[in-house]
């Protein structure tokens, strides 16, 4: 009796570990997917920001969830479409910037005017959040430099 | 037979509780390593997120600074560390790296990991001074290389007969005034070789004389896209002139002004400095107006602007920076002077129109440094004045003073007693690069940083006499220094 006790105690302990080890692995894993996505969004509206020498959406002093702008290469858009975050360049189709993993609670672009000598910005908030509910909130200010 | 069998029954009880024993011992060890999984997992978590957090962090620092530099380069300066939660944020200046027209910041972002470990995160990047740049027409945005202990003649050369009088660099084209003919005297460095000790000024093709003595001297490439020379006459009218230097062989003088209203003693012109299409020329203390501003956007025919102003003192060193305060643009002339109150001078030009300006000697920044020694030289780099003066027995003779706000006043940040007089100063990277009139050590190379107490860097002296009032420039990777015995010119580099 004793050995069957102290067997099933080491078999349950051990299955409830290995549960507790895969699930927080998965949630670090989790954490880690969030937290590229997000730096990969907020890399590519830097990129896009950068150089651009005017921002038609949204207007001066305005915010929406929408952003447009004028770069070199052409008009680049940014849109919120459900839970995705996405990019369109000139007269191509809008693509998803972020994957299915991390979904875009609440995203807004800020047009603020320029002021006290600093240049015009783009304040860019969004909320991201990964499969197990776990949210974050990410927000990037990007001066225009003309 | 019943003690037998009472024996091997404890015996078996003992065999039992050895074995729960152990039992407890693996679930304990199993649970411990458990324990460390999952909060090892924590601790990456954390990590991942205090990570990123601090790298947008870090981020914001740097663009807040570059957006700030826009509309004041100067105004980003080396930062206290601020706590912003769980990190501590600052933004530092790299002395090292200061130039006329350029700087590295750091944005260092420092927190406490898991465990207690000391985390950091930083950045950097190069900003440019664009104002200053597009103003003063050229500058030298590269630090001087590291050394200077001691410093060494890469090269050298001489006119004879003739004494030095005034300096400047352009791309390697050293152009200097002199009190003998042809007063204005060019030297091609561009292809000086270590030790060359002569040949390197040209002589005219086209026979230029200037016909007088020439106080001072800059050069820089105006709207036209020619360079010129612009130079402070040493005579009592036409004291202003601007010179084509294009080409170099074949000097052309364009345009001579004389100063309005002008007259007493010491009408010459003697100091000038030239400012975003504007030239800044003063003569010593006399009747009549001391300072006076030309414009030479059209650098064929140059306009003084308004008639002058009474200074009331001699100036031997100026140099200007703007200042856009609650929008409107301000032009401070910071002056080494010989006005025993105000040693150092500021003065706060703003031009309502392309043809006026207003005049104010503020008076908050004045200076009256211990005794009555005159100021001899300024320079202004990066929100910081190096202002050097004739000797001040038992007083300092090297100063800086934070120059951020000069309409509020300066401040002491860094002064020292050289037990010399410092002739001329130019300041770049960590260095200051200091003309004295000290015996057998000359030339001398001083820390720069305002925040560190100035120390001298060459304690191998190099003995150079005679050196002239600003005389002495800097431009990638030499500095080039002007004698009144000796070689009248010398380029300087560390070995």
């Amino acid at each position: 009796m004793i050995y069957l006790a102290l067997f099933s105690i080491i078999i349950g302990g051990s299955m409830i570990t290995a549960y507790s080890i895969i699930e927080n692995s998965d949630k670090t894993q989790a954490q880690v997917v969030l937290q590229e996505e997000a730096n990969f969004m907020l890399r590519k509206l830097d990129w896009a920001i950068t150089g651009s020498s005017s921002i038609t959406l949204p207007m001066v002093g305005s915010s929406g969830t929408g952003l447009e702008l004028t770069k070199s290469i052409g008009t680049i858009e940014f849109q919120l479409n459900g839970n995705k975050l996405q990019i369109k360049k000139g007269a191509g189709a809008f693509l998803d910037l972020n994957n299915a993993n991390v979904t875009i609670d609440s995203l807004f672009f800020a047009h603020v005017a320029g002021g006290g000598g600093k240049p015009e910005s783009v304040v860019t908030t969004f909320v991201l959040v990964d499969n197990y509910g776990h949210n974050q909130t990410f927000s990037q200010t990007k001066y225009l430099r003309k | 037979m019943r003690d037998k069998l009472i024996g091997q029954i404890n015996k078996e009880s003992g065999i039992s509780t050895l074995e729960m024993l152990i039992a407890l011992a693996l679930i304990t060890i199993s649970i411990s390593a458990v324990i460390l999984v999952v909060f090892g997992n924590q601790s990456v978590s954390a990590d991942i997120v205090t990570n990123n957090e601090a790298l947008i962090k870090s981020q914001a620092i740097i663009e807040d600074a570059r957006a700030q530099s826009l509309l004041d380069y100067s105004s980003v300066v080396t930062t206290s560390p601020v706590v912003d939660g769980v990190y501590t944020k600052q933004t530092v200046i790299d002395q090292a790296s200061v130039t006329q027209c350029g700087k590295d910041v750091y944005s260092t972002v420092s927190w406490k990991g898991d465990g207690n470990r000391n985390l950091h995160m930083q950045f950097k990047t190069h900003l440019t001074d664009f104002v200053t740049a597009f103003a003063v027409g050229h500058c030298s945005g590269t630090p001087p290389p590291s050394g200077w202990n001691p410093p060494a003649t890469f090269a050298s050369s001489n006119f004879n007969p003739g004494k030095p009088t005034g300096l400047d660099i352009l791309n390697r084209i050293v152009y200097m005034t002199s009190d003998h003919s042809p007063y204005l005297h060019i030297a091609d460095t561009r292809t000086a070789t270590l030790g060359q000790s002569s040949g390197l000024f040209v002589t005219f093709a086209n026979s230029f004389d200037d016909g007088t003595q020439l106080n001072d001297i800059k050069v820089t490439r105006l709207s036209d896209g020619k360079i010129y020379a612009m130079v402070a006459r040493d005579t009592s009218t036409d004291q202003f002139e601007i010179i084509d230097v294009d080409d170099f062989l074949n000097p052309v003088s364009v345009a001579k002004l004389s100063l309005a209203g002008v007259a007493g003693a010491s009408p010459e012109g003697w100091r000038l400095f030239y400012y975003s299409n504007k030239v800044y020329v003063v003569a010593r203390f006399t009747a009549g107006p001391e300072l006076h501003i030309f414009d030479v956007s059209t650098p064929t025919s140059p306009v003084e602007i308004g008639s002058g102003t009474d200074l009331g003192r001699t100036v031997e060193s100026l140099a200007v920076t703007k200042k856009n305060i609650s929008g409107t643009d301000h032009y401070f002339i910071f002056t080494a002077a010989d006005k025993n109150s105000a040693e150092v001078s500021v003065f706060d030009i703003v031009y309502p129109t392309a043809a006026t300006y207003t005049f104010n000697e503020i008076t908050a920044p004045d200076q009256n440094l211990p005794g009555n020694q005159d100021g001899a030289t300024a320079h202004y780099l990066n929100g910081y004045l190096y202002f050097g003066r004739n000797s001040a027995p038992g007083g300092s003779d090297f100063y800086i003073f934070d120059a951020h706000s000069p309409q509020g006043g300066l401040t002491i940040k860094q002064e020292q007693n050289i037990n010399t007089s410092v002739l001329g100063v130019v300041v770049a990277g960590p260095y200051s690069f200091l003309a004295t009139s000290k015996a057998n050590e000359e030339f001398q190379v001083w820390t720069s940083d305002p925040d560190q107490t100035l120390t001298k860097v060459n304690t191998v002296s190099f003995n150079f006499p005679n050196l002239v009032n600003n005389g002495v420039v800097y431009e990638y990777p030499y500095i080039y220094v002007i004698s009144q015995g000796n070689d009248a010119l010398r380029i300087l580099y560390t070995p």
